[in-house]
């Protein structure tokens, strides 16, 4: 398995519920659009005072994406992609 | 009237305490986040096996194994290099869903123990609660916990180690007793390498064969640990759970991706440990009396030398001083180091503020509030958004994230 780190912009779409869950549905990266197939783990980051939501995720290419939701800013970044290799 | 629900049956577990232990814990943590690592051989670390999974370790892989030998033996591993905060936040979860069951709970790295006193004994038992405990823990944090029981905290570690991974054991004093005596003595806390090896001169190699030495005998070989030795080997065991107490220290260490001969590189990274090891006695509230530095050369050998600060202090200037005559006592080869570390001991109950110097014409009080003022921009903005001192110099060679300079090894352990 290779595993690469990142930090580039993404579009995400998800649902957020009334007690705070975030559950990311679509991902879109460059032109690419994936469905998010399984929420792998999530978990919580902080920088600062500021949270930031982390999520691994399984798309349907196969693929495992991570990704973290700044909400004071309200942007998706990729932070690490793993595929077979 | 009796109580309902499942605490219904009120015999007392007086005395009794769970311990918690997640199973392979980066490595597991590893295959939550990666579904195709699943069932394979995971290895987290970098220089040295931080944690690996029970797939590698069944091919004879531990933790503190040069990355170069596991590969060695295990080809087909996945080696990753391992995220700490991502670990942090996990066992943050683990132990919130620890919490749901006792308050008062005592954390380590990837282990946690609770004290059942008061909480009677379920319906079902003992075993029949630790599994609810493992399950929550499971639907929380998606992560396996090994659970034990028994009367004192080395009781429920020994009774979980027999059913590691994923198990749940609970012992009573009697099967305690009989369960340690063919275990090596290595089972005890504080029976570490140099005391297995002293018992071993005696032909003592197991609980117990180390029964059978008086308590005198043992005082005579081991001073005022004897005593204690004699009564753990039975199973008698005081300690109680401690929450939020006072550390034994803190410790910050990193290797260097390349071993670093520079002194300013050097000098910088130790500038860097210090400041957040004693940033971390400030949020702490503790303040130490004793440093000590820790290095280890290019070719494995290293060295470790202490000493006493003029007062307890919580100030990086003041650590950062000592440590850095510790280090150039200690650095006399002109081969580059491969790890630094530094360790703040002798903690206690700070007092707002360090002792005064007559002659400083107030310096140590205007420090005092300068490493405040740091400590609140970086816990709004992150570490990163202040880089100070002698660490100026790392800028360029490391990179840096929310969190401060993304070390290679960064003590994952601490």
């Amino acid at each position: 398995m290779q595993v690469e780190k990142t930090d580039e912009p993404v579009k995400v779409r998800a649902d957020f519920s009334e007690g705070g869950g975030i559950s990311p549905i679509l991902l879109k990266r460059g032109a690419r659009v994936y469905k998010v197939e399984r929420v792998n783990g999530r978990w919580e980051d902080r920088e600062g005072l500021y949270r930031i939501f982390c999520f691994s995720l399984t798309v349907d290419s196969g693929d495992v994406f991570q990704v973290a939701f700044r909400p004071g800013e309200a942007c998706w970044k990729l932070t690490c992609v793993a595929f077979p290799g | 009237m009796r109580p309902q629900g499942p605490w219904a049956e009120r015999r007392s577990a007086r005395g009794m305490v769970l311990h918690a232990d997640i199973d392979a814990f980066f490595a597991s943590v590893e295959q939550l986040l990666h579904p195709r690592l699943a069932g394979r051989p995971v290895v987290v670390g970098a220089g040295v096996v931080a944690s690996c999974s029970y797939e590698a370790r069944r091919r004879g892989l531990h933790a503190g194994m040069p990355i170069r030998e596991a590969r060695e033996l295990c080809p087909g591993a996945v080696v990753l290099a391992g995220d700490r905060h991502v670990y942090a936040s996990f066992a943050a979860k683990v132990f919130s869903a620890l919490e749901s069951f006792a308050p008062g709970l005592e954390t380590h790295l990837d282990e946690a123990y609770f004290s059942l006193d008061g909480l009677g004994i379920p319906q079902g038992g003992l075993e029949a609660f630790g599994r609810s405990v493992r399950a929550e823990v499971a639907r929380r944090s998606g992560l396996s916990v090994t659970v034990g029981i028994g009367p004192g905290k080395m009781a429920a570690k020994i009774a979980g180690k027999t059913v590691k991974p994923g198990g749940v054991r609970a012992v009573d004093r009697d099967g305690l007793f009989e369960m340690m005596t063919a275990m090596p003595v290595e089972v005890i806390p504080g029976v570490g390498r140099v005391t297995r090896r002293i018992l071993a001169d005696f032909n003592v190699r197991t609980v117990g064969a180390l029964r059978a030495i008086g308590r005198d005998s043992l005082r005579a070989v081991f001073g005022a640990r004897g005593p204690r030795l004699f009564d753990l080997c039975r199973g008698l065991d005081e300690a109680a759970c401690e929450s939020g107490g006072i550390p034994a220290c803190i410790s910050r260490e990193t290797s260097f991706h390349v071993p670093a001969s520079d002194p300013a590189e050097i000098e910088g990274m130790l500038f860097y440990l210090c400041e957040r090891a004693a940033a971390e006695a400030r949020r702490l509230s503790l303040s130490a009396s004793v440093v000590s530095v820790k290095i280890r050369y290019s070719d494995l050998r290293g060295d470790e030398k202490r000493a006493a600060l003029r007062g307890p202090t919580q100030r990086d200037d003041v650590v950062f001083e000592t440590a850095l005559s510790l280090l150039h006592a200690l650095h006399r080869r002109r081969a580059g180091l491969r790890l630094v570390g530094a360790a703040l001991s002798g903690l206690a109950g700070d007092r707002g503020t360090d002792q005064l110097d007559f002659f400083s014409g107030g310096t140590a009080s205007r420090r005092d509030s300068l490493y405040r003022a740091l400590d609140e921009i970086r816990g709004r903005h992150g570490h990163k958004a202040v880089v100070a001192g002698r660490s100026l110099a790392l800028l360029g060679i490391l990179e840096q994230d929310g969190h401060g300079f993304v070390l290679r090894t960064p003590c994952l352990t601490k």
